[in-house]
């Protein structure tokens, strides 16, 4: 304990100082406007920073560098909130509940508690960096085939997500899987579904997609509704009530171990975990029919989970060299550049960066509530906006977006063939939420089982040789038997309600 | 309201600051060292590679080329880097730092641009149906390039169509296997490879990627089988690794230097026909008995119908730029090889991996 003690007064002895200090301000503050920025994400503005990591000292690029990436983290959840348009992938889930809230002139308090949330995950995040070294010697012995058996857990999320009606659900399920499969077959290399077009061998640009389906199709649905929805009266209190802190801790803290464990997983989407997150807050609440029209569990969950991920994800880099995604990658460079190898001896042989950058990520938490808190109500003011003016605004923007994923005016496209076709999906009822669950969770499945069969020579029995596999399928088993259950229940109570009825009507 | 306005412009103040550092912030130019007179094609002569018409000639720091004048006047001091792959990647931050050298040179603004998909050639496109005035420069990697030669391929381009400049940035694959493997040299690989035939695991990047071909090649020159397992990128094949689900994968030095540092891989021999710097010790797999080459090379080209001038020029540029000291200092930091091919050289090892990889790729 005391040597803990030790290490972290060295990190935070490396990164309290004015310059460092500065630098970790002017990283979260980048990265909380990356998060604003559809399709502008956090790999595109280290990458653009990168260079500085030759001029600056180490701690100091790191640190920045760092900051951005978790800032963006924080700034993502605005416009899902505000406008239904998630700023970057892992904010899809908020989109549900928190776009809700603003309907219900809660903006301002979805914005609070997502502020709240993030930090209280961020904090318990980075105690759990503290222990890094050992729990990447715990996600190490993940297996593809242990990835695939939580992959096909998570799939049956799916019904958590499917609203009035299962068949309904499913069908926005399998259109997610399907849209999950265009692309190259990394296996083969063979195209699917590609219809020929190079622009589509990497896939469906997944933010053009959400922003579609989330975002134009609501602008589409307003145009088309007989009266123009006017937010302007509709900001609310910023204030969180202490009921509200009350309702969300269970969600926050729950949030932030599931953002936890994603983010160890290799390969794992950030959306998965912010998804899971919410689907296990519907689950557990004693009111989940509130899920979907504004439910503060549903913004505070998810955006623990996305939080505590942003965290965990640096586990996997610092304790093993192993950069989880695009922005760990340039995060790996900065190091390099700077001399400093990431992995076990980091600790050992530089333990002035290791726990600085612990400390720096604490410290980052502390920098963004501060900045996040008090902009609430700037942001928030976005919705005096009159609606038609804010519609075009956010339709640019989205379009701006969605350019800039690729710098091609192809994803422009894709954004709004999305948008249409959510639009006319919505007009027959059919949600959203489990398209956007299984786009990521698809080729995840895909790719766990079948390098799953590979790593053991393509025997169907391995499946069944991992007990951490085994038991996921068990849980699966227990979730959909629950539903069965539950639903059997439910439509015995109708029918139940009906004959008692019909009988009352006959007397 | 007011504190509003505040909280706007002291995040303006704060955009503001780091857009000026990053405009200000850039290296001090080096001066070239220009290497002795060449000999053949390719060789390497210190820090440059030789041409058919003999020694580069590469221009004094205050003589700026009328084609580079005309060239910069022409893009009105903007240029373009397009990347044909993510952020973050070896190739982008390559190409980032590159950028970085050519501002420096030219005194002229470089945005690097993703346009990733389709392995690349989505920005190799691009960049082909740009203006014919090379404002906009491409990334071209060799072997991904050499993907149009698969039979399920769609890709467009061929060699021909692109305008090459140089090379810059090498890297060569190295076998690795896990620190706790019983390996200790590529030889107790392939002979268990032989003992196990199709059992021992190999992490690929799929189907004709470089190192899958690497691994063919080594097949068929020891008369061995093994398991192909592919893996979504090379931080995954570093995954499946370190978790020993593979028994071993061809990387580029590049992706897996800091692992073995680490110790947490053993380098078991180079892909490369010299040995690396960054490996001294280190056998090539040629010395090992095993002649295989597989390697990474960074390249920029154009479009076609730039003018012959202007393309000499920049390639002189590029060249100038990978004698300079610092440049390969920094390449050095993130392992990555200055290893300059001029278009001539760059075009002769083109055709000499076209020949390979098709010989390989038509048998499997």
């Amino acid at each position: 304990m005391s040597e803990i003690i030790s290490n972290l007064q060295l990190g935070f002895d490396s990164v309290l100082t004015l310059n460092i200090f500065m630098w970790a301000v002017i990283g979260c503050g980048l990265g909380m406007i990356t998060g604003v920025l559809p399709g502008f994400g956090p790999a595109a503005a280290t990458g653009l920073l990168l260079p500085f990591a030759f001029v600056l000292p180490p701690t100091a690029s790191i640190v920045m560098l760092a900051c951005i990436y978790y800032g963006s983290m924080y700034g993502g959840t605005i416009t899902s909130v505000l406008l239904n348009v998630p700023g970057e992938a892992s904010s899809v889930a908020t989109c549900i509940d928190g776009y809700a809230m603003t309907k219900r002139g809660m903006a301002g308090k979805a914005l609070s508690i997502s502020a709240v949330g993030s930090f209280i995950a961020g904090v318990i995040a980075v105690f759990g960096l503290i222990f890094s070294q050992k729990i990447a010697a715990i996600a190490i012995t993940f297996t593809y085939l242990d990835v695939f058996g939580f992959s096909l857990l998570a799939l049956t999320l799916v019904v958590g997500l499917t609203g009035d009606s299962m068949i309904k659900g499913l069908i926005s399920a399998f259109l997610g899987l399907f849209i999950g499969m265009v692309g190259l077959d990394i296996y083969t290399g063979g195209p699917r579904f590609t219809m020929g077009l190079d622009q589509l061998q990497e896939g469906l640009p997944f933010i053009a997609i959400i922003m579609g389906i989330f975002g134009l199709s609501e602008i589409l649905e307003s145009i088309g509704g007989k009266k123009q929805p006017d937010y302007s009266g509709n900001i609310g209190s910023t204030l969180l009530k202490w009921q509200d802190f009350k309702d969300s801790i269970g969600a926050i803290l729950r949030g932030t171990g599931i953002g936890f464990f994603f983010g160890l997983l290799p390969g794992s989407p950030a959306a998965a975990s912010s998804f899971a997150a919410y689907t296990v807050e519907k689950r557990v609440s004693k009111t989940p029919e509130r899920f979907g029209k504004g439910a503060i569990q549903g913004v505070a969950g998810p955006e623990a989970a996305n939080n505590a991920l942003g965290i965990s994800n640096f586990i996997p880099l610092l304790a093993l060299g192993i950069p989880s995604s695009a922005t760990m990658a340039i995060l790996l460079a900065a190091f390099t550049i700077n001399g400093l190898t990431p992995g076990p001896l980091l600790f050992t042989n530089n333990p002035e960066i290791a726990w600085g950058l612990i400390a720096s990520l604490a410290l980052a938490n502390v920098i963004l509530l501060i900045m996040a808190l008090p902009l609430v109500r700037m942001w928030v003011s976005i919705l005096k906006i009159p609606t038609m003016i804010l519609y075009t605004i956010t339709l640019s923007f989205m379009s701006i977006g969605a350019y800039i994923i690729d710098g091609s005016m192809f994803s422009v496209l894709v954004l709004w063939i999305a948008g249409i076709v959510g639009f006319t999906l919505r007009r027959f009822g059919v949600p959203m939420a489990p398209a956007a669950l299984t786009i990521v969770l698809g080729p995840m499945l895909e790719k766990s089982f079948r390098t799953a069969l590979q790593v053991n020579y393509g025997e169907f029995s391995s499946l069944f040789s991992s007990s951490r596999a085994n038991t996921a399928y068990a849980l699966i088993v227990v979730v959909l038997a629950t539903k069965m259950i539950s639903s059997i229940r439910k439509s015995n109570k109708v029918r139940k309600m009906k004959s008692s009825a019909a009988m009352n009507g006959s007397k | 309201m007011k504190r509003n306005k505040t909280v706007q412009i002291a995040a303006i103040a704060v955009t503001a600051l780091v857009l000026s550092l990053t405009a200000t912030t850039s290296a001090s130019a080096a001066t070239a060292k220009v290497n002795g007179a060449c000999k053949t094609v390719g060789e390497k002569s210190g820090t440059l590679t030789c041409t058919q018409s003999g020694t580069k000639k590469v221009w004094k720091t205050t003589v700026v080329p009328a084609a580079i004048k005309s060239w910069l006047k022409d893009c009105n001091n903007q240029l373009s880097v397009v990347i044909g792959y993510g952020a973050g990647g070896a190739t982008d931050i390559w190409a980032r730092l590159l950028a970085k050298y050519i501002e420096t040179e030219t005194g002229a603004k470089v945005n690097v641009t993703n346009t990733p998909g389709a392995g690349g050639s989505l920005g190799i496109n691009k960049v082909m149906s740009s203006k014919r005035n090379a404002c906009t420069l491409g990334n071209v990697n060799l072997p991904s390039a050499l993907q149009y030669l698969r039979p399920t391929s769609s890709v467009t381009y061929t060699k021909e169509s692109l305008n090459l400049i140089a090379t810059t940035g090498f890297s060569a694959n190295v076998i690795v296997v896990h620190a706790d493997s019983k390996y200790n040299t590529v030889k107790d690989l392939v002979d268990d490879m032989k003992a196990n035939a199709g059992r021992i695991k190999a992490g690929s990047d799929g189907p004709g990627s470089d190192d899958a071909i690497a691994y063919y090649d080594l097949a068929q020159k020891t008369g061995t089988t093994f398991t192909q397992v592919v893996t979504d990128g090379s931080a995954a094949k570093v995954a499946a690794l370190l978790s020993k689900q593979v028994d071993f994968f061809g990387g580029s030095i590049t992706g897996v230097k800091a692992n073995i540092d680490n110790k947490q891989f053993k380098a078991l021999c180079v892909f490369s026909d010299v040995k690396s710097k960054f490996l001294p010790t280190t056998p090539t797999c040629k010395e090992a008995g095993y002649d295989v080459i597989s390697t990474n090379m960074w390249s920029l080209f154009t479009s076609q119908g730039v003018l012959e001038s202007r393309r000499q020029a920049i390639e002189d540029m590029l060249l100038k730029i990978a004698a300079n000291t610092t440049y390969i200092a920094d390449n050095d930091k993130l392992a990555i090889e200055v290893r300059p091919f001029t278009s001539d050289a760059l075009s002769e090892e083109w055709t000499r991996q076209a020949v390979l990889y098709k010989s390989i790729i038509s048998k499997l």
